[in-house]
């Protein structure tokens, strides 16, 4: 029984990045869709927009114009249909401060991006094979960074 | 006050006063009485003689009358006759005269009627006498022997017996009464001498008492001005040390100098009290005042030159005293005409230094009279003003340097934001561009292309590095870090934790001793433990294991060779020494120093912050760090931090 494809979303106002993100997940060969946005105010319509099934997991990046990735978090975990989406922080900041507020706000993963292709496979591939519904109410502080 | 408690009490002196006036009235109306007496006693004499002599007169009128009389009755000669009658004549006056001088005397006057009578009786007789004798003429010549003549004769010569009886006794009377006087009088002289005496005696007294008392008075007088001088001295002190007092009260700055002002004005009275600041307006010399109080009330505050008054040239530990006619003294002083002063006190404020910063002074409209008293206040006033004075402008400084000092914080945290975004999101693409390069490309690159490519990577995991470390280094700026009770032995486990892959790969030991529990900051202090055992595995020898002893003491701060250490404190002393290349002694210090390297970069990797890093940690733990080196033998880290 061919399963169901992994709904991923990520929002990014970086052209290379989501050029990086989506040649990972491509080179990864794992049975997914890859949504981009890029930025808050688009990610936020996107997922207001009943046509769009959730995604699985949405990649936030913290930096974006418009509406920035902190902001994002805090509105999908005080909206009742979406504060149980899984939610990986995908930046390039590795600030303690940003881990912290982050953690704090509800996301559930942190990822500091990786400075080559390799690692970003790594990383991705992890995030992604891991089972949000399990690994939701597993998260702790010292997990949360997730380091390849 | 007790002392005003004075024996001199004007009742006293009144007493004396009235009782003098007394006795000196009363001397003099008994010597005026006295005198009156002597003087109404010898008139009284005088009248005595005189009725006397007139009753002799009289008498001797009588007589000279009778014997007239019988030299007619003899001779019959008519110049006896005449004689007679002159006699006769004379009598009434006399008898007059001797009248009007008793006329006070009721017993006198009596007998001088009956005498009167008598007179005028021997009168008739003579008249008879004559009448007879003129007959007998006539009819015989033996007048003599006439009966009737003789009895006439006879009761003439009775007659004039009673007569002298009672002028003799109308004498003896004026002669007793004169007596009864004299009697009265001299009693009167006899006791007055001595009453003169007595009172004389007793005013001598009195005046001798007086005296004495006006004398002892006068030394009293003197002993209790001397004392209400001192006292008043005292009280002054009193006032001056209870002023110093009134500074513990006083609170800071603005309120301080206003308490200053206001306490100067109410303990001198004056109209004007000041005290300022020296600035600079243009070029010209100005006192902004802290506070100034008009008439004992905090007023607006003032700025005037000093141009043409009398501290000119302000001169620190100055005083200038000019207590009167300020105004005419100094003319083209705009501050002493605006406010129109009389009398002025200054004195110059001068800081730690000794350089003048400011001034503080009074001024009235009237001259000042309690130039010592104004003086010692002023100076006193002037001891604190001068360190509230410095410690306000320190503030102020502080205050400057503090906001460029949070100013600058706030550039380096920009900065801090643009160098763990900005910069590395640029790197972080060549990175990754790179490596997506190397994997896919590596067929179409020649061997020198390929060569560039790891070139450009290493140059850009440098650059990685820098950016990571000098983040990690202004990460340690932050002052606000908690302090926590932290177990030094766990810190070091996840230290070596952290540098597992390193310490594998270089094979290295660590051995430590029990660390103590300290209170740090836990994330910086791994991180120190991290740099310094880093730093020891970086440097190791090769071609040995490398060794690393961690080894701690609690060390007296006088046997701490560095400038750094307080003698009475005492120290932890945490020690890394290891068997790596080490280091000249003399680069012991430049070692900490950002960016500062012994080697060159060919030959080991770093960045020169490392070590930096770890100076400001242990800085931040109000502690300091030394290294100690030896070239080819080792090298030894000593952290310091205050026990206690």
């Amino acid at each position: 029984m061919p399963k169901e494809p992994i709904r991923i979303l990520l929002a990014d106002d970086d052209e290379d990045d989501r050029l990086f993100f989506k040649d990972a997940i491509e080179d990864l060969k794992m049975n997914t869709i890859v949504t981009t946005v890029n930025d808050g105010i688009q990610l936020m319509n996107y997922l207001g927009d009943s046509e769009n099934q959730l995604p699985h997991v949405v990649f936030l990046d913290l930096n974006m114009p418009r509406k920035g990735g902190i902001e994002c978090l805090q509105e999908i975990r005080n909206t009742k249909a979406l504060k149980d989406l899984s939610i990986a922080i995908y930046s390039t900041s590795g600030s303690e401060h940003d881990i912290e507020e982050t953690f704090i706000k509800g996301a559930n993963v942190y990822i500091k991006k990786p400075n080559d292709f390799t690692s970003l496979k790594k990383v991705l591939s992890e995030v992604i094979s891991i089972n949000w519904q399990y690994h939701t109410s597993g998260l702790n502080k010292e997990t949360f960074l997730l380091s390849i | 006050m007790s002392f005003i408690n004075s024996k001199i009490t004007s009742p006293i002196f009144t007493g004396i006063f009235i009782t003098s006036l007394i006795l000196l009235l009363f001397i003099s109306s008994i010597s005026y009485r006295q005198m009156r007496s002597t003087d109404e006693s010898g008139k009284q004499v005088t009248h005595t003689y005189r009725v006397q002599l007139l009753l002799a007169e009289l008498f001797s009128d009588l007589k000279d009358a009778e014997s007239s009389q019988r030299g007619y009755i003899l001779t019959h000669d008519s110049t006896f006759m005449k004689q007679m009658n002159i006699d006769l004549e004379k009598f009434p006056v006399v008898f007059e005269k001797i009248r009007s001088m008793t006329v006070d005397n009721k017993a006198q006057q009596q007998r001088l009627g009956y005498l009167n009578a008598l007179i005028k009786r021997r009168i008739e007789i003579l008249n008879e006498t004559l009448a007879q004798s003129n007959r007998r003429m006539m009819v015989s010549e033996a007048i003599l022997t006439s009966d009737a003549l003789k009895s006439k004769l006879l009761m003439g010569k009775n007659v004039m017996d009673l007569i002298r009886r009672e002028i003799t006794e109308m004498g003896e009377m004026e002669m007793k009464l004169l007596k009864d006087r004299e009697e009265k009088h001299q009693d009167e002289i006899a006791f007055n001498p001595i009453m003169l005496f007595l009172l004389a005696f007793f005013s001598l007294i009195v005046f001798i008492a007086s005296f004495y008392k006006i004398n002892k008075d006068g030394k009293e007088l003197k002993v209790l001005n001397q004392k209400i001088l001192n006292r008043n001295r005292d009280l002054e002190q009193q006032i001056l040390s209870e002023f110093t007092e009134s500074f513990a009260v006083y609170k800071t700055g603005d309120e301080f100098f206003n308490s200053l002002t206001k306490d100067i004005a109410a303990k001198t009275g004056l109209d004007y009290v000041l005290v300022g600041e020296l600035a600079k307006a243009g070029d010209q010399n100005v006192i902004k005042t802290f506070s100034f109080s008009e008439f004992g009330q905090v007023s607006e505050n003032i700025q005037y030159a000093l141009a043409g008054g009398p501290s000119e040239q302000l001169t620190p530990g100055n005083l200038y005293s000019f207590p009167a006619k300020c105004r005419f003294m100094f003319e083209s002083n705009r501050l002493f005409q605006q406010f129109k002063v009389e009398g002025y006190i200054a004195y110059a404020l001068s800081d730690a230094y000794g350089n003048a910063i400011g001034l503080i002074a009074v001024m009235d409209k009237r001259e000042i009279k309690e130039i010592n008293y104004v003086e010692s206040l002023l100076k006193i006033a002037a001891k604190r003003a001068e360190l509230e004075l410095d410690r306000t402008l320190n503030s102020r400084l502080l205050a400057a340097k503090n906001l460029e000092l949070e100013r600058q914080n706030t550039e380096l945290a920009s900065f801090n934001h643009v160098a763990s975004h900005d910069l590395q999101e640029p790197l972080r693409k060549i990175q990754t561009f790179i490596s997506r390069i190397s994997e896919k490309e590596t067929t179409n690159i020649s061997p020198t292309g390929k060569e560039y490519f790891e070139r450009i990577q290493i140059s850009a995991n440098r650059m990685q590095m820098l950016i990571d470390d000098l983040l990690t280094f202004s990460r340690t700026n932050k002052a606000d870090q908690i302090f926590e009770s932290v177990d030094l032995n766990v810190l070091l486990e996840n230290a070596k934790h952290e540098l597992a892959q390193i310490i594998e790969e270089k094979d290295a030991h660590i051995q430590s001793v029990h660390l103590p529990t300290l209170n740090v900051i836990p994330f910086q202090f791994q991180q120190l433990l991290i740099n310094l055992i880093s730093n020891s595995l970086k440097y190791s020898k090769p071609g040995i294991t490398p060794l690393i002893r961690i080894t701690v003491e609690i060390i007296d701060g006088k046997n701490i060779p560095s400038t750094r250490a307080e003698h009475q404190k005492k120290y932890y002393k945490i020690s890394f020494i290891d068997n790596g290349v080490g280091f000249e002694q003399q680069y012991a210090e430049n070692i900490f120093v950002l960016f500062q390297r012994l080697h060159g970069r060919s030959e080991y990797t770093g960045t020169g912050i490392g070590l930096a890093i770890c100076k400001k940690i242990v800085e931040n733990h109000q502690g300091f760090i030394t290294a100690e080196g030896k070239p080819n033998t080792g090298a030894a880290f000593h952290v310091f931090l205050p026990a206690s």
